[in-house]
């Protein structure tokens, strides 16, 4: 476990805007993304949240403001620059599983490893097979995307984004697609990886799901109007619910 | 009908780019097809009505001295319907200093003939008199000597300084020789001028002349006359004196062979490559249909629960389709004429005429329906699978891959993921597999025909000759020093072998050939049978076929009054003369011909062959009485020059179909692959990377095609030039392994799609990671 009383930034944006048009979707944002955290961010239909995670993760350029990622600056950095970052430090999970369709569950897993790590060979065919058990796909590694079911898929998706090591994770709705039972499940892998040390930056508009976090961002006209804290609750499920559903009552929801 | 121009519209709007590109590769097949039969077929009539024009009719003998005795005889045939005697002067001559192997013949220009002038700029001239001092030259000589307007021509008419120069003021067509396969040339003077030439031979001393009189006889058969030509020939040759008085003849069909030769080999590729494109039109028409059906298949089965019927959806892509073909066929018909034109224009000085092009508009009626039908059939047939969408279960399906195993490693990962995407989507490369093949066999039969050919025309000259040789010389009188210019070339080149051969004009079966008569005839290019002794000939396929003659057959051959009967013993290949001659022993020849004159040319072939021009040029500039000649004829350069520009351009053309093709099929696979290539970049695999793997995908597949058009090529090639070469005379084609022919196409091709490939994925870096995230939903 990492030291938490540390609280280094993994990403930082200041003043972050983003305009699609006239649309000002990002106005003046400043955040700070910290290691170890399970970040959630949650806001209604259109309130920014995608649009600042694909900012934080350099796959939208922002309008203005300035993103870092550790020493490096995410803004204006090339798309060769880009490229090597989400090789190296991130890793997606979508809300639609996005896994190479002509490659097995294995495969796809094998695939981040081998383009982004910097582990040999050896070691990503093992670190591969050692997530899909632990992600419990043991039965599917072998299957393409189109044959296994919703949560084995984005169980892989899941072992794909983190087998690089990747510093943060970024989530866009990745239970969003699911039924009851594949979204617990793969909550519960996120849990598992947070309590390991990952750091994961969520965005969903699922209570379920945000509980699952230790802050919660509430995002509202491109404009971060209100944060809790959970981490002191860790261990008390139902004063975690009652937190959350009285914050998010407070903010309309 | 608001509803289907709708989707008309938005059907367009996705699959322009699939059908402006197929539009365009069926203006380029039907523009070749057209073109060709354009030219092919006003060439010929060009040609045939010059002859016409001209009075050529149905033969043409040419004679020396004063035959007014002789046409009155031939006149008096009853099988003859017409005999015109036009009068000619032939004489050796120089061009820029430099001697002509062989006569011209001149003829007086009295502003009255039917002849067209040609400027400089190819433009067609009116002429009503030639200016004294002026000649007027077939097109062909700027290809065979490097003429040009201004220059001068000097003929050599007696040894006592009879000489006449002119000066070149323009072209003029020839029907009858102009071509540079021809030879011997016309040229158009003055009468003055002609006169005085008369005169200057006749003022000379018997042994002093060397230009000497004549005349062309057209004889026309009449239009009742049972007779075959052949049997109309004997007939002539039996109640006239023609032998007597006959350097050569020629019958019609034989000058329009050889005055289109070159016009019908460009235009026989150029249908060869019209057909090998249609073909790819087809494969693309089948590949695009068959992807658009199943990344739409899904749309389409919700508009079929809207209502709409498969019958309605299966139009607007046989209207989009359709249409193209449609479009393409009438563009490339429209423009054949222009393309024709200039094709034409740009081999007049191989071909010596400015071909009229004539749209032949019942042909191109014709082929436009069959084009047209075809396209119908191919579209409807591929659309035909559009009615059988079943909506429900369509719409139920998911979107399932076919398992593939190959292997994964990180050293070799952009070739690995290559090879992964062409395993599991196959079914998409098969139609780039077979293009390939098509296109690597069409390049390789081109490549052979390049080879063939090499970059002198050696394979026109080794077809065209009697046998292999370097240098010949021909001693015209008891005065050439033989032994000192065979020490002059064995200075330049030892001579590895040397032999004798005499061309001579004889009769087989009554019917006009020139004999090649051997010392050795081992020299002789033998296609079948055995070589030839004394009591048996040689043939070539084209007089078996024109003969109707086997091995086997026994032939009575005449020359000089005197005939013998021999068998045929074997088939050769001499191309000359479009293939109407025979080969003969000398043993042979002596039963009915004198081979004690200066008839022998000796044959040389050198250590070093490369020398023989050079020694050509010494032994022409320092000896007199001898006819020396290299393996060539003065307008092969024209011709090859023509023939490699055919190969250039075919190259060229077939690099635009691989970029088309591949627009095509690149197009189709980026967007139904948009989601892994924004996945893999996600992942972190650069852009460049991508592409790479991309080109790389189309480098293994049309490598495999290629591989396959190799093999295909190595069967077909050689039979196919043949077949096409065997209509000019050239009884065998064989151009064996080479460079061009069996290894650039397996090169060139798979390098050009490949690279096509790495230029068009260039859209890559458009794939943003965002809009695969975008589809989500925020």
């Amino acid at each position: 476990m990492k030291d938490k009383k540390v609280k280094t930034p993994v990403i930082a944006g200041k003043k972050i805007v983003k305009t699609f048009g006239e649309a000002k979707v990002l106005n003046e944002i400043n955040l700070e993304i910290y290691d170890g955290d399970f970040t959630v961010i949650m806001g209604t239909s259109g309130s920014g949240k995608s649009t600042l995670l694909y900012c934080l993760s350099g796959m939208e350029q922002a309008t203005g403001g300035t993103i870092y990622c550790g020493d490096q600056t995410i803004t204006g950095a090339s798309e060769k620059e880009l490229t090597k970052l989400r090789a190296d430090k991130f890793g997606f999970v979508f809300q639609k599983t996005h896994l190479v369709s002509n490659l097995t569950l294995y495969e796809n897993i094998v695939m981040s490893g081998l383009i982004g790590s910097g582990l040999s060979e050896k070691e990503v065919r093992e670190g591969a097979k050692q997530l899909a058990a632990q992600m419990n796909l043991q039965d599917a590694v072998d299957r393409l995307p189109s044959q296994v079911s919703g949560g084995e898929a984005q169980r892989a998706a899941v072992a794909r984004a983190v087998m690089g090591n990747p510093a943060i994770l970024f989530a866009d709705e990745p239970t969003g697609a699911l039924n009851k039972a594949n979204t617990k499940e793969v909550l519960d892998l996120f849990t598992e990886l947070h309590k390991k040390g990952q750091t994961i930056l969520l965005v969903t508009h699922d209570k379920e799901a945000a509980l699952r976090g230790n802050r919660i961002l509430y995002i509202e006209d491109g404009r971060v109007i209100s944060e809790l804290a959970l981490s002191e609750y860790k261990k008390d499920d139902s004063m975690r619910e009652k937190k959350l559903a009285v914050w998010l009552e407070g903010l309309g929801w | 009908m608001g509803k289907y121009k709708m989707l008309l519209w938005a059907a367009w709007k996705r699959q322009r780019f699939s059908v402006c590109a197929l539009f365009l590769m069926i203006v380029i097949a039907s523009l070749c097809l057209f073109s060709a039969i354009t030219l092919y077929t006003s060439g010929t009539a060009t040609v045939e009505d010059k002859m016409d024009q001209l009075g050529f009719g149905d033969f043409t003998v040419w004679v020396s001295g004063q035959p007014e005795r002789l046409l009155g005889e031939i006149e008096q045939i009853e099988e003859v319907e017409s005999a015109i005697l036009q009068e000619i002067i032939y004489a050796g001559y120089e061009v820029n200093g430099n001697y002509s192997d062989n006569e011209g013949q001149l003829i007086s220009y009295d502003g009255t003939m039917p002849y067209r002038f040609i400027d400089r700029n190819g433009e067609v001239v009116n002429l009503s008199e030639i200016s004294v001092g002026s000649i007027y030259i077939s097109p062909a000589m700027e290809s065979m000597f490097d003429v040009q307007i201004g220059d001068t021509i000097r003929f050599n008419l007696s040894r006592t300084n009879g000489r006449k120069t002119f000066m070149v003021a323009g072209y003029f067509e020839d029907a009858f020789m102009g071509s540079s396969m021809i030879d011997m040339k016309s040229f158009l003077v003055n009468s003055a001028d002609y006169e005085e030439m008369l005169q200057i031979m006749a003022d000379a001393a018997a042994i002093d002349v060397l230009g000497r009189s004549g005349a062309m006889i057209h004889i026309s058969k009449d239009s009742s006359s049972a007779l075959s030509d052949t049997e109309f020939y004997e007939e002539l040759q039996e109640h006239t004196e023609l032998a007597g008085y006959m350097d050569f003849t020629y019958r019609k069909d034989s000058i329009l062979s050889y005055m289109l030769l070159l016009q019908n080999i460009v235009s026989g590729f150029l249908m060869i490559f019209s057909v090998v494109l249609f073909v790819i039109c087809l494969i693309m028409i089948k590949h695009s249909l068959t992807l658009v059906i199943e990344q739409e298949k899904g749309d389409m089965a919700i508009l079929q629960t809207m209502g709409l019927t498969g019958n309605i959806l299966r139009s607007i892509y046989v209207t989009l389709y359709g249409g193209s073909g449609f479009l393409g066929v009438v563009l490339g018909a429209a423009f054949c004429k222009i393309a024709a034109g200039n094709i034409a224009r740009g081999m007049v000085t191989s071909t010596g005429m400015l071909v009229d092009i004539r749209t032949p508009f019942g042909l191109l009626s014709g082929m436009f329906v069959i084009c047209m039908l075809v396209f119908a059939v191919a579209v409807f047939t591929q659309t035909g699978k559009i009615i059988h969408i079943a909506p429900m279960q369509t719409l139920r399906e998911a979107k399932s891959s076919a398992k593939v195993q190959s292997p994964f490693s990180k050293r070799y990962l952009l070739v690995h993921i290559a090879v992964r995407e062409v395993l599991a989507d196959r079914n998409k490369y098969i139609s780039l597999c077979l293009i390939a093949m098509i296109l690597t066999v069409f390049l390789s039969i081109i490549g052979h025909m390049g080879a063939w050919l090499g970059p002198n025309g050696e394979g026109l000259m080794n077809s065209f000759s009697v046998a292999e040789h370097d240098l010949g010389v021909q001693p015209l009188n008891q005065t050439v020093p033989m032994d000192e210019i065979e020490r002059v070339i064995n200075w330049y080149s030892p001579v590895v072998e040397q032999y004798e051969l005499a061309m001579q004009s004889v009769t087989v079966n009554g019917q006009e050939y020139t004999a090649n008569v051997l010392d050795d005839t081992k020299w002789f290019h033998m296609l079948s049978g055995s070589v030839c002794d004394d009591n048996s000939i040689l043939i070539t396929d084209t007089v078996a076929q024109e003969m109707g003659l086997e091995i086997g057959d026994i032939v009575r051959v005449s020359a000089n009054g005197k005939t013998g009967d021999y068998e045929v013993s074997g088939i050769y290949q001499c191309a000359n003369g479009m293939g109407t001659n025979i080969g003969m022993s000398i043993g042979g020849y002596a039963k009915i011909g004198d081979i004690t004159g200066y008839i022998w040319c000796r044959h040389y072939i050198l250590e070093d062959g490369s020398v023989r021009d050079y020694v050509y040029d010494y032994l022409e500039e320092h000896y007199r009485g001898i006819d020396v000649h290299t393996n060539s004829w003065s307008g092969l350069s024209g011709i090859v020059l023509v023939m490699h520009m055919l190969i250039v351009g075919l190259y060229v053309v077939t690099a635009m179909i691989i970029l088309i093709t591949v627009a095509l099929v690149a197009g189709k696979l980026l967007q139904s692959e948009k989601s892994n290539m924004a996945i893999y970049k996600s992942l972190g695999l650069y852009t460049g990377k991508l592409r790479i793997s991309f080109a790389l995908r189309f480098l293994i597949v049309v490598l495999g095609g290629a591989l396959l058009g190799f093999a295909a090529a190595g069967i077909l090639a050689d039979p196919v030039i043949g077949s096409v070469f065997k209509n000019f005379g050239i009884g065998e084609f064989e151009a064996g392994f080479s460079m061009l022919g069996n290894i650039v196409p397996i090169i060139v091709v798979p390098m050009l799609f490949a690279l096509s490939a790495w230029i068009y994925s260039a859209r890559l870096s458009r794939v943003s990671i965002v809009e695969l995230i975008a589809e989500d939903g925020e």
